[in-house]
């Protein structure tokens, strides 16, 4: 189980920059946040791999596609031949050696639950800090507008 | 073409400042890596400032290159967290998350071999954004530097040292742009810096702000100037005598020249790496550092030493205009040729 779930992660990785169009790039992010949450919950943090699910895939993800779609090819290009393959097989076994080396994935029960201690303490004792990181994703905000902006004033287009 | 609206720059502008200054006062991985993100975010805007391709290039790689940094220290700071299981900056670290930090400052400061994206993307700004990046944005990282140095073996940092040195000499010697020459020379004069942190990170310190002096100077003189290239600088006597000539001590005195403030810096590391019986280190520093020297004194030639050819009926300019003083400029220029006689008034600067 947890050897599917790290060949997962690698190989949406894989499929993320070895696609030809983005939407293709989108589904390797959805099988790697899959993965990477199914890995999560083994490992006894079910309510950030829970959170994870919701808000990158639900929230973020959601927001991309719909951008792509306004913004890409209307017909993608699909496939990238053999060296997919190749790459997704090499991904299968990077992940079963990382596995076996590190033991990355302990399946642990819910007695304790540390996530959401982390979690709450977030709100609690570091509250400055949770204001700080919403700071910070507000100026990311402000960038992002600023550097696309377009009609003359944006950057990315250079037009 | 259009400019940014001011209130944005501002907004941008004080947020670059908030970044560095959370970097300096947290005690905690995350917020160090927090800090450096907001710093690297908000300047972005400021890359772009002026809407043209080359800024947008320039942004562009400047994004790429620091957000791979970011990423790389995040990750060194989770593993260090991971192993020792404290987010405490100041506790030792183990060689994997130290090799982890130690690219990741590299990226951010431009230290050989992660020195590339600095000419490039110095070239593509406009002189005063220029100077933002090689003066504020190198305050973070090399913070980070000094919170761990007593980890890093010192052979590592002593090498990378003179590596830089050596990059900045040789990288500078065929440029004919005046943004790329001063890439270069920010890159060996930050080797200088990160060679003496394992003896004393007071005199890194010193030297880092002596360089910010004098290389605000240069900066802000050429921008005065109007100048980009060597070719343009060679006109500049007919219309700016003064500044011209003071802009050649200055050049001179980021040479490291002794009777100028520029001296400072590499005569107390030469002392220091001496008293640590490191004879090969200040053997290479110093080659390095004539291998810089000869494109300091090209520009040193262009500039007013040589009458480059033009009309002979071009005389020299004799209207002045009080209305236009430029105090920042003219404390800069003062700081940065006349203070070696008080050096002890710079100790005070190296906490």
């Amino acid at each position: 189980m947890s050897f599917v779930l790290c060949s997962l992660v690698f190989g949406g990785g894989v499929i993320v920059f070895m696609s030809r169009s983005p939407y293709f790039s989108a589904l390797g992010l959805v099988l790697a946040t899959c993965g990477l949450s199914g890995v999560l919950m083994l490992g006894g943090a079910v309510f950030v791999g829970l959170i994870l699910f919701l808000m990158y895939l639900g929230g973020m993800l959601v927001v991309f596609a719909y951008s792509a779609a306004l913004a890409a090819d209307i017909y993608p290009e699909v496939g990238a031949g053999k060296g997919l393959v190749i790459t997704l097989v090499g991904a299968a076994v990077l992940a079963m050696v990382v596995e076996v080396s590190w033991g990355v994935v302990e399946v642990k029960g819910l007695g304790v639950q540390e996530d959401l201690l982390g979690i709450s303490g977030l709100y609690l004792d570091s509250w400055a800090g949770l204001l700080l990181g919403a700071f910070g994703l507000f100026v990311c905000l402000f960038v992002v507008l600023c550097l696309v902006r377009g009609v003359g004033r944006g950057a990315l287009r250079a037009v | 073409m259009s400019k940014m609206n001011p209130l944005l720059y501002l907004f941008m502008l004080s947020t670059v400042i908030l970044g560095t200054i959370i970097v300096f006062l947290s005690s905690h991985w995350f917020f160090i890596w927090l800090g450096l993100e907001i710093n690297t975010l908000a300047f972005l805007p400021l890359l772009v400032a002026s809407y043209n391709p080359r800024s947008t290039e320039a942004a562009t790689k400047y994004f790429l290159i620091q957000a791979l940094a970011s990423a790389l220290l995040l990750l060194g700071g989770l593993l260090h967290a991971a192993t020792i299981n404290s987010w405490d900056p100041s506790s030792p670290l183990t060689p994997l998350p130290l090799t982890l930090l130690l690219i990741a400052i590299a990226l951010k400061m431009a230290i050989p071999p992660c020195h590339n994206w600095l000419p490039d993307v110095l070239q593509g700004l406009p002189l005063l954004t220029g100077l933002i990046l090689s003066t504020w944005q190198k305050l973070a990282p090399f913070y980070i530097l000094i919170t761990i140095q007593e980890s890093i073996p010192t052979w590592l940092i002593v090498t990378a040292g003179f590596f830089a040195a050596l990059v900045g000499g040789w990288g500078g010697l065929n440029q004919t742009q005046i943004r790329k020459l001063l890439a270069f020379s920010s890159i060996a004069h930050i080797g200088w810096t990160i060679a003496i942190i394992p003896f004393s990170p007071q005199l890194a310190t010193l030297n880092l702000i002596i360089y910010f002096t004098i290389t605000s100077t240069l900066f802000l003189a050429f921008h005065t100037l109007h100048t980009l290239n060597l070719a343009n600088l060679s006109n500049s006597t007919n219309f700016a005598p003064w500044l011209t000539t003071l802009t050649l001590i200055t050049t001179l005195s980021l040479a490291g020249l002794p009777p100028l403030t520029g001296f400072l810096g590499k005569w107390l590391i030469i002392q220091e790496l001496a008293l640590n019986t490191n004879t090969p280190a200040i053997l290479i520093l110093v080659l390095g550092n004539l291998l810089s020297l000869f494109y300091y004194l090209r520009i040193a030639y262009v500039i007013s030493l040589t009458l480059s050819p033009q009309h002979t009926t071009s005389t020299l300019a004799w209207r002045t205009s009080p209305s236009s003083s430029n105090f920042p400029l003219a404390l800069l220029i003062i700081l940065s040729t006349c203070t070696l006689l008080i050096s002890p008034s710079w100790l005070p600067l190296t906490f």
